[in-house]
Order: structure tokens, then C-alpha cells, then sequence
């Protein structure tokens, strides 16, 4: 009966005596080990008992991704396993190099076991560009912000080199954008925006003097975005994405949601329809439009910008009753050239603030 | 001697109230050794209760979850001030750094090699984001990405010896606060702020930040220790053009100013004046008007300024995009009248270029003797000590 108990330690002695080679693995994370552990097994206990300290453990098992420096981590020992828990998760794609070398402990001729491990990287979508918004062929001269929807995240710090305005010659308009440290993307990296040096636009000021607009009103320019950029998987574009543009005229007058046309929606669940004066900003009209009751109480529900950002439809949660309502225009709300309801991107300084209408009322009816 | 609230047990207390109300209440007669016991037990009290806990002892200790690592800089006794933009915070962690080393001059070469070996990624996939100089301990903080997408782990490390060895900034279990900075990151909303600067002067912290919708530039006052007050201001500035103002430029960076006992900002825009605005001014809401002391060319961004003396004289150290480091005089800035006629170029406040010095990303101050560059050459990112000039 006592056979069996004795096979286990009588294989070991075995084993060990004999020389098998340790095992490399990767243990995938886990609730106990959130960056997963690089583990080698089968050292022979003769070798575990020499260790004394993680200082050793550190020259024995050594795992990093470039010959300068190994990983941050920490190193351990486990029954027959000696492991290595990485800082952070293995950057996927990238060749980790595991290096096992008992002969670090005591100068024995023992060869160093070297692994190499890449860590699966996803299949992902090639990225592209949805969409560039204003999206109206002609916009004003003194646009002042775009906004690029991408498909998928994508990588912070490459706007500077990978964005461009072209002109009709197809020749690059120097230093068109803003460069940021902190580019603009929203949190999910799918929406980068970029901004158009406001020196280069507001009147009277050095940089539009020296460096020059970067739109002229009559002629055509292209955004372009560089098949280079990449989304947060290293996955490029491929394509460049061009788009074209036509300019016309600035505007340099204060929204005016008195010249709006407010389509009442039907009951009970009709659309509210509200017809800008002239093209605003898709951000903004997204959630710079509120609908309060006459009391005040807001209505939740959900705005919908069609391509040209002339019109905003809401559509309500909970059905609209038969009464008055109230649209109220954010101080936020902006045009795509920085025109607010108060003032002017670039108010001249005696320029008397003005206040602005605070709400439009429409009336709901029904059958 | 500061007294901690806690410290004060609660048989003080009672003891206290035992012997007061019992003397009052109850009429018992007059004991002196009793009114004397009641009389100190209430001073102890009062004064442990009265008496505010200042500096280090406001921050309490835990874990540090960061969401993204921007802009730093550093307070007294080692307490790092760190902008969070994803989170919309910003965080004062006390980092018990407040050994003083000896200004070394520290260079660091390959540095962008380093941190991508420790951290596990190709070069190209981190980013330093900031450099800062502890005064306190004279040691170089780095706010670091490691990766480029919305995923990129925040990650601080302190530069450790003089070889240059990079240590990770460990915030498992570090005595810190927080305070948000208002309209945070709402699910559904991509609504973000960018945090362009902080620094830190005399008992509060600048935050300087930049919204991705609406052109909202703000500079924000907030009081340290945190007390949960944010003061925010649109500043108008003049530019060098006949008297028209305009609002809201993006702050690029800027650094405390004393000009004659006055605290003030001193502010590159994005037009590339330089700005000189009144502290006392930045009160919430208001709209500020700063004052151009100097036009400083264009085709220019400029990236990180600090201040300094040099033989009893005013300067600013200043990193651009594309004229090197610049050396201004501040000597006399306020009697610079501010710049509102069309001007040619190189106008108000007297400069020198150190064009030997190219592809400085950030700068701070080593002590008042130095400067610790983070400078990008076609090898790649490197650290360097430089004397002030």
C-alpha cells in the first residue's frame, strides 16, 4: 500500500538526478495574477535550495523584451518553479526573451535555457476614416475646429505629422493645425479634433500678419490624413484619407436662436425638430440643446445631427404631454468658427457683451 | 506643535464634561483641583479642535488609481502635484522624497531605450509626458505612458543614482489627495479636458487646460492643501495689434512671477506673445486681462519656460519647438508698456537664443545653479544638465 506513495519522490529523485530539462510557460492572468506569470518548472531541487535571495532569483531568471534592461517585476519561487510576474501585461506582439541560467548561482558550466515568446496579438479591423466633420463642402474662412471620427482608437502623438491641409496645388499650408503635447481625442480615442491656429485667424494679430490665413475665401483646399496613421493595435490606414474642401466667406456674427425654426414634435413620441440659422458645431449641438418643461424639469431623450449640422432632431425617453415646452441654446453652443449666442470668436474690444435669448418655446399638440 | 485631532482621547473628554457640567448643573460645591482639571481638559480641547492640520498631514493615505499621467510638478517637502486629464483630477501625492541630495548634473542617454525595456513596449509606444525637478530632494521625476491608445497605463518614475537609474514611482500605498477639476469625463460624453500645466507657488497650484469641444482656454487657481474651492478665469490678452482684444488662447505653458512683492503668471500663448497676468485677478468667472511683454516670432511653439537669477538679474529659460532655448531678460518687465500696436518682430522683453540646444521637449530647474533637459535628437530622447545661462 505504501507503493504508490513512494513512486512520486522515488520519480523525482529520477528526475532530477537524471536532468530534465526545466519547462518554460506563460501563466495567462487571473484574479491572483492580474499580468499573468512567466514560470519555469522543473528545476531540480538541488538548484532551489542554493538560492538565497531574490537578488540570485534575479540573475537567474531574467525575462525582458530588450537586451539593456530586463522587465519590471517580481521574481518567486514555487515548489519546483522558479516565476517572474511582469509590472504590467506582455505587450502583445512584441518578442519576450526568457533567459534561465543556473550557472549565474555558482559559476557551474550549466548552459543558460533561453526562451522566446511573443504574446498573441488580436485580430483587429484595418482602420478608417467615418467621418470629418463640418462635413458641408464650402466652409467659412475662418473655421476655427475639425473633428475626425475614426473607426477604431487609435494612437495619441502622430496628428503633428499625419494631418494636413493641402491647397489647390496640392502643396502642403504650412503648419496649419495647433500642435498640442496634449493632443485633443476624446476618451475612447475614436474622435480627434483639431483646432486651426486662432492667431492665424483673429484679425489684427501677428501670426495672421506674417504667417498668413491658413483658408482663403474662393479657393479649394483638402484635409488629409496620412495612410500611415495608426490605431492603438499599430494597424495603419493603408489609404490616405482626402477630403475636399471649398471656402467661402467668414462668419463672423453671433448665433441666433431667434432665427431658428422650431417643427414641434406630434404626441407621443414625434420628433422635435429645430432648423439652425447656419451650420453649428456636431459636438456642441449634441449636447448643448436642452428641453425643459414649462416648470423647468428637464426632457431626457437623445439628438440626432444629419450630415450639414443645419438641423438637430430629439426624440424624448418618455412621451411628450400636450402643453408648452422650452428649447434652451447651452453658452457653450458654438459654430464650427467659434461664434457663440453671446459674442464673436474675435470681438473686437468694444464690443458691448450681449445677452442672448435664453430659450424658444414651441407648443406640443396632438390629435 | 500641531495637534491631531485623533490624538485626543475620548476619557479627555468625558472627563472634561464630567467635571464642568457637574460643577455647573448639579451646583456641587466649588472644588479647585476639579475647575482647574475641567478648565485645562477644555483649553486641550479647544485647541486640538481649533488648531488646523496643515501640509502633509491633510493627505491620507492609499492607493493611487491613475487614469492617465499629464502635466507635473512639485510643492514642498516632496509633494508631487499630477494632472489626470482622463480622470479630470488632480492629485497630491506625497512622495517622502525630502532627502536633500547635492545638485548633480544628470545625464541620462537613451532614456526612451530604458523606460521601454522596463516597461515592456517598442520605443515607439511610450510617452514622456512631463519632467519635473523635486526641490526638495534635487531628484528628476518623469510622468510617463506606457502605450499611445485610450488603454495606456499612467506610470511615474524617479531617476535613482547618478547612473541614471529609473525607479518606478510606487502608489499602492501612499499618503495622498485629490481634487477634481469639474465637468469630468460623463460616459457617453467625449467631452475632455486637456490638461496643458500645473505649477505650484506659495500655498496654490495653477492648472492651465484646454477643452476638445467648445474653444474653452481656462487657467485655474486652486488652493493647497485642497479644500475643494477651484477658482477658474477666461483670460483676455492684447496682442501685438492696435488695442483689439480678443478671449481665450490656449495657454502653452507658463511659471510663477514675483514682480515687486505681486504675485503674477508669466504665459506663452499660442500666438507666441509673452503675457504677464495678475494672480490677485484670477477669480472665478472673471475674464482677466493679461498684458503682452514680449512678441517672440512666430512659427514658433513654445514648450516649457521656468524662471531664474543669474548675478542678482531676472531671467526665464524658455524650450520652443523652433528656435532652441531662449533666454529673456525680466529685468524691469513691469515697466514694459504692454504691447498693443502693430510691432515688427522681437518686441518688448530683450532675448537670446541658445540655438546649440535643439530638440528640448521639457525643461525645469536643478537647484538654482541648473537646468535638467528632456531633449529629442535623431537617437532618441536623452536627459541633460545644463548650467543656467
Amino acid at each position: 500500500m505504501m507503493f504508490p506513495a513512494l513512486i512520486a519522490p522515488l520519480a523525482m529523485i529520477v528526475v532530477t538526478a537524471c536532468g530534465v530539462d526545466p519547462v518554460f510557460r506563460y501563466q495567462p492572468p487571473n484574479k491572483l495574477l492580474p499580468t499573468g506569470r512567466f514560470e519555469v518548472s522543473g528545476v531540480a531541487t538541488n538548484a532551489i535550495v542554493r538560492i538565497r535571495d531574490k537578488a540570485e532569483l534575479k540573475k537567474i531568471l531574467i525575462v525582458g523584451v530588450d537586451p539593456s534592461l530586463p522587465l519590471l517585476g517580481t521574481h518567486g519561487v514555487t515548489g519546483d518553479t522558479l516565476w517572474f510576474a511582469p509590472r504590467f501585461p506582455p505587450a502583445p506582439g512584441i518578442e519576450h526573451k526568457i533567459r534561465f541560467d543556473l550557472a549565474a548561482l555558482d559559476g557551474s558550466g550549466a548552459k543558460p535555457h533561453i526562451w522566446r515568446w511573443i504574446p498573441v496579438q488580436e485580430k483587429t479591423p484595418i482602420p478608417g476614416v467615418e467621418a470629418v466633420y463640418p462635413t458641408s463642402e464650402t466652409i467659412p474662412e475662418n473655421t476655427l475646429r475639425f473633428y475626425i471620427h475614426f473607426s477604431r482608437p487609435m494612437k495619441r502623438g502622430q496628428a503633428p505629422g499625419r494631418v494636413r491641409v493641402l491647397n489647390d496645388q496640392g502643396k502642403e499650408v504650412e503648419l496649419a493645425f495647433l500642435e498640442l503635447d496634449e493632443e485633443l481625442w476624446d476618451a475612447g480615442q475614436t474622435r480627434l479634433t483639431l483646432l486651426i491656429d486662432p492667431g492665424r485667424i483673429k484679425r489684427g494679430v501677428k501670426p495672421l500678419e506674417d504667417v498668413g490665413p491658413v483658408f482663403e475665401a474662393g479657393k479649394t483646399y483638402t484635409i488629409e490624413v496620412d495612410g500611415a496613421f495608426e490605431d492603438d493595435a499599430g494597424k495603419s490606414l493603408g489609404e490616405p484619407f482626402r477630403k475636399s474642401l471649398k471656402v467661402g466667406p467668414a462668419v463672423r456674427e453671433r448665433i441666433e436662436p431667434r432665427a431658428w425654426k422650431v417643427v414641434a414634435p406630434q404626441i407621443p413620441y414625434g420628433v422635435l425638430e429645430v432648423q439652425l440659422d447656419r451650420p453649428l458645431d456636431h459636438a456642441l449641438l449634441m449636447r448643448q440643446l436642452k428641453v425643459k418643461t414649462l416648470s423647468g424639469a428637464p426632457v431626457e431623450g437623445v439628438w440626432q445631427v444629419p450630415p450639414g449640422e443645419t438641423v438637430a432632431r430629439f426624440r424624448p425617453f418618455k412621451s411628450w404631454q400636450k402643453g408648452t415646452y422650452h428649447l434652451v441654446p447651452g453658452a457653450d453652443l458654438e459654430d464650427s468658427a467659434g461664434n457663440r449666442t453671446n459674442r464673436v470668436f474675435d470681438a473686437p474690444g468694444d464690443e458691448k457683451p450681449v445677452v442672448p435669448v435664453d430659450h424658444l418655446e414651441f407648443m406640443v399638440t396632438g390629435k | 506643535m500641531l495637534w491631531d485631532k485623533s490624538l485626543v482621547p475620548i476619557w479627555a473628554l468625558r472627563a472634561f464634561l464630567n467635571d464642568f457640567l457637574a460643577a455647573e448643573v448639579n451646583m456641587i460645591s466649588w472644588n479647585p483641583r476639579r475647575v482647574l482639571r475641567s478648565w485645562v481638559l477644555g483649553l486641550a480641547l479647544l485647541s486640538a479642535w481649533s488648531i488646523a492640520p496643515v501640509g502633509a498631514e491633510d493627505l491620507k493615505t492609499g492607493k493611487v488609481e491613475l487614469q492617465s499621467a499629464g502635466p507635473i510638478t512639485f510643492g514642498p517637502d516632496g509633494v508631487l502635484f499630477l494632472g489626470d486629464p482622463k480622470a479630470a483630477k488632480i492629485y497630491a501625492i506625497d512622495t517622502a522624497d525630502k532627502q536633500s541630495t547635492a545638485v548633480t548634473p544628470v545625464t541620462v542617454g537613451e532614456l526612451d531605450t530604458k523606460l521601454a525595456a522596463l516597461l515592456g513596449v517598442k520605443t515607439t509606444d511610450l510617452v514622456i509626458n512631463d519632467l519635473a525637478v523635486n526641490p526638495a530632494s534635487n531628484r528628476v521625476y518623469l510622468s510617463v505612458s506606457r502605450g499611445k491608445g485610450p488603454a495606456a497605463i499612467p506610470v511615474v518614475f524617479v531617476l535613482d543614482g547618478k547612473e541614471g537609474g529609473l525607479k518606478e514611482l510606487a502608489l499602492e500605498s501612499v499618503p495622498y489627495a485629490s481634487i477634481e477639476l469639474g465637468n469630468p469625463v460623463a460616459p457617453g460624453n467625449k467631452r475632455q479636458e486637456a490638461i496643458t500645466g500645473i505649477k505650484f507657488v506659495k500655498n496654490k497650484i495653477f492648472v492651465a487646460g484646454l477643452s476638445n469641444e467648445e474653444f474653452a482656454s481656462t487657467l485655474r487657481s486652486i488652493p493647497y492643501p485642497f479644500t475643494g474651492k477651484v477658482a477658474s478665469s477666461g483670460i483676455q490678452i492684447y496682442h501685438g495689434a492696435h488695442g483689439k482684444f480678443e478671449t481665450a488662447s490656449p495657454v502653452r505653458t507658463f511659471t510663477p512671477l514675483d514682480v515687486n512683492g505681486k504675485e503674477e503668471i508669466l504665459a506663452a500663448y499660442t500666438c507666441t506673445p509673452l503675457v504677464r497676468i495678475p494672480v490677485s485677478e484670477l477669480q472665478d468667472g472673471a475674464k482677466v486681462k493679461g498684458t503682452t511683454v514680449a512678441e517672440l516670432g512666430n512659427r514658433n511653439r513654445p514648450l516649457d519656460i521656468v524662471t531664474y537669477t543669474k548675478e542678482t538679474k531676472p531671467f526665464a529659460l524658455m524650450a520652443n519647438s523652433a528656435r532652441g532655448v531662449m533666454k529673456v531678460s525680466l529685468e524691469d518687465i513691469e515697466k514694459i508698456d504692454a504691447i498693443v500696436e502693430r510691432i515688427q518682430d522681437k518686441a518688448g522683453l530683450k532675448y537670446d537664443t541658445l540655438s546649440d540646444l535643439k530638440g528640448v521637449e521639457h525643461l525645469d530647474k536643478l537647484g538654482e545653479t541648473h537646468a535638467v533637459l528632456l531633449v529629442r535628437s535623431p537617437k532618441g530622447l536623452a536627459i541633460q544638465t545644463i548650467l543656467l545661462p
